[in-house]
């Protein structure tokens, strides 16, 4: 079993009082048995030493009785006293004896005083017996013979060994008592020292535990605050329900969304039924159909898109919501629904949809425009090319020098249609048809597309370094590099031409470089080369259809590069574009 | 051609286009008849037929109106009496799509129709020489 922090401290203070109360007991039992023994031994002792003065003392007034009787023989005063203080020695002595059952050794002195009191009784016995008898003299006679002063002074004697012994067992006893005293005292120091201690302990731990509570109740103001911050800035409607789907807090946004005022005029108050009682149809939406409420029983995460909530005003909007179920100590206890007005977004989607269906549609409209009429200009074309070819060999000998003539450019004017046709064909294809993207050795690609267009020996062709492998689709590539070059060997104006190909890696690219020492083009006319259907030269001079730089653009652009170029006019021109050295594959 | 007795199957919609096809011919001294249908339909009409000659060879154009070239293919080629006769394609369509659809039904030639009547004539004159010399089966 895990102990709280609470049930520890208690313990600790349990033990610590129950120490406390065990120590406290046990002082005072040993204080009050220290207290009784002490005044039962030492009164023990004081009753010894008073009834051994007092024995002697009283055995003293026997003899001055006796010795008073001796002289005077009045028989009714001191024989009396005499037997009465006799009768009184022996009870004290008896009492003595009484109040001695633990005392061996004052029992053994007892009877040695017993017997030297006989002893000194006995003599004074003698002497009264003598004095009865044989009268006076006889009686100082045998008082003069010194018996009974000595047996008194034994019977001192004894008495004052006793008195010694007795004085020395009472030291003995307080003593010990003392020393019982102290270790007493010294277990309840150490004892107290270990309350002390133990109660510092528990009052740091004490002190620790409020610290960290502390720390903990601000960091939780923190959070709340953060929180309530948090659900008062955000732009979505948030509320809470608990498992009945009853509202149990709900912030700004969502209260504006909803066209409430008050926070109170929807807790409590069942949301389903408040904002979500009708579908998009107009239908009734039944709280046990409805999403929310189902994933609130079965403690999913949902998303929806499609449904309306309805305002305070009975207007109702397109809602975007989320519902996520609220854990406590591992038990849902309700969910939180994020939500907000997708109306707009809806309507922009629709609108986005149509424009892309629509620009879908002209763009494969374009595509099929540029096939199309291209294969149904092609047959009347070929129609009239072949007409006027028979009409030509047929009629010869009908026509003059000015009729083959026109005849002559009647088919000149056909191939050209032709050759446009086939570059509309071909622009239109890049992009239309996809080749699959391989690894092209640029090297060998130029190498064929040289020896394809057969420069005349006046033209040199140089690679100037190695040319890089790019994966890319080879037509296109070699569309590029074919355009190119037969620009510059159609348009070289020197009779040493020398064209150079070079390649360098720039910013992640490959940057090739096409550099011919030709007519050279104006700068005024940069943009228009790479147009469809633009050429510089009189068709008449250069036969040339204004698709090949087109082309190129569309194909270089295609892969994500650029085309340009620098040029002087007489000098020459250098053609630039960029191919990503990473795989280039065209979008 | 290889076969003199049989027709040549022109399978072509432009008129124009058939009078170069035959002039073509007649230029390269070729005596074979020749047949001409509008569509891949009369086509079909034509080689059901039990009374018409088979061809021994196909001119085949892609582009014409209610049956076209690649419908007429694929139909041609399922056909156990007819897929064996040779079929050349003779278009104006360059499509890489439609050479590999073409190739996909089993013809044995694929031609371009040049503009310049010349050049037609020349390509004429190939698929002769070709037929000349290839045999096919009976």
């Amino acid at each position: 079993m895990k102990w709280s922090v609470e049930n520890k401290v208690l313990a600790g203070f349990v033990v610590a009082l129950a120490v406390i109360a065990m120590v406290g007991g046990l002082a005072y039992q040993a204080s009050y048995h220290y207290i009784e023994m002490s005044k039962d031994m030492v009164q023990n002792h004081q009753d010894a030493l008073v009834s051994l003065e007092e024995i002697y003392s009283l055995v003293s007034q026997a003899e001055s009785s006796q010795r008073a009787y001796l002289i005077t023989s009045d028989e009714s005063y001191y024989l009396q006293q005499r037997q009465a203080v006799v009768s009184r020695i022996w009870e004290r002595l008896a009492w003595l004896k009484q109040i001695s059952p633990g005392e061996p050794g004052r029992q053994q002195r007892l009877q040695q005083i017993e017997q030297r009191l006989a002893a000194r009784l006995d003599i004074l016995d003698r002497v009264f017996a003598l004095r009865q008898t044989r009268g006076l003299d006889a009686a100082r006679e045998q008082l003069l013979s010194g018996a009974g002063r000595a047996a008194m002074e034994q019977l001192h004697d004894s008495v004052d060994f006793a008195k010694n012994e007795e004085k020395n067992r009472l030291k003995e006893h307080t003593e010990e008592a003392q020393g019982y005293a102290e270790r007493i005292l010294s277990t309840l120091s150490a004892t107290l020292l270990f309350v002390v201690v133990f109660m510092a302990l528990l009052f740091l731990r004490i002190r620790r535990e409020m610290g960290e509570r502390r720390r903990a109740v601000e960091a939780l103001q923190q959070s709340s605050a953060r929180i309530d911050m948090l659900l008062n800035s955000v732009a979505e409607g948030i509320y809470g329900v608990d498992m009945q789907g009853n509202c149990t807090f709900i912030n700004p946004a969502g209260l504006h969304l909803l066209g409430y005022q008050e926070e109170t005029e929807l807790l409590g108050k069942h949301m389903h039924d408040l904002i979500h009682h009708t579908r998009a149809n107009g239908s009734h939406y039944p709280a046990t159909e409805c999403r929310l409420y189902c994933c609130l029983q079965s403690h999913e995460n949902i998303h929806v898109d499609d449904e309306l909530f309805w305002r305070k005003d009975g207007s109702s909007f397109l809602v975007d919501y989320w519902s996520r179920p609220i854990e406590s100590n591992g038990e849902v206890n309700g969910a939180v629904v994020t939500f907000f007005d997708i109306t707009e977004r809806k309507q922009a989607e629709e609108q986005r949809v149509l424009l892309v269906h629509e620009l879908e549609s002209a763009n494969e409209e374009l595509r099929n425009f540029g096939y199309v009429v291209s294969h149904d200009l092609k047959a009347p074309l070929r129609a009239i090319g072949s007409l006027a070819d028979w009409i030509s060999t047929d009629y010869a000998d009908k026509f003059d020098d000015e009729g083959k003539e026109h005849m002559r450019l009647l088919i000149s004017r056909v191939r050209r249609m032709d050759s446009l046709i086939d570059g509309i064909l071909q622009y239109s294809r890049v992009g239309r048809v996809k080749e699959v993207a391989v690894a092209v050795d640029i090297n060998g690609l130029v190498r064929e597309v040289i020896d394809l267009l057969a420069p005349p020996e006046n033209i040199t062709i140089s690679i100037v370094n190695s040319l890089p492998t790019i994966t890319a689709e080879p037509t296109r590539i070699q569309q590029v590099f074919q355009n190119l070059l037969s620009n510059a060997i159609k348009y070289m104006d020197k009779p040493k031409g020398e064209i150079r190909i070079a390649c360098g890696a720039e910013n992640g690219q490959w940057k090739f470089t096409i550099t011919d020492n030709g007519p050279g083009i104006d700068q005024q006319h940069f943009e228009k080369i790479f147009q469809l259907f633009q050429t510089l030269a009189p068709r008449d001079r250069v036969e040339s259809t204004g698709v090949g730089l087109a082309l190129v653009k569309k194909i270089v652009e295609m892969y994500g590069g650029h085309i340009w170029l620098e040029s002087t006019v007489g000098r020459g021109s250098t053609f630039f574009f960029t191919l990503p050295r990473t795989t280039a594959t065209s979008s | 051609m290889k076969i003199t007795n049989k027709p040549i199957l022109l399978v072509e919609d432009d008129q124009v286009d058939v009078m170069t096809v035959k002039r073509a011919l007649k230029e390269i001294h070729v005596t074979n008849p020749m047949v001409n249908r509008e569509n891949g339909e009369e086509a079909l009409k034509y080689l059901r037929n039990p009374q018409s000659d088979k061809p021994c060879i196909i001119l085949l154009d892609l582009n014409m109106p209610i049956m076209n070239g690649i419908e007429f293919l694929r139909v041609v080629k399922h056909d156990a009496q007819l897929k064996r006769i040779p079929v050349v394609v003779l278009t104006t369509s360059e499509e890489q799509q439609d050479k590999v659809n073409s190739f996909d039904l089993g013809v044995a030639g694929y031609m371009a129709k040049p503009v310049d009547y010349r050049q037609f004539v020349e390509v004429m004159r190939t698929i002769d020489a070709y037929w000349t010399i290839s045999e096919v089966p009976h």
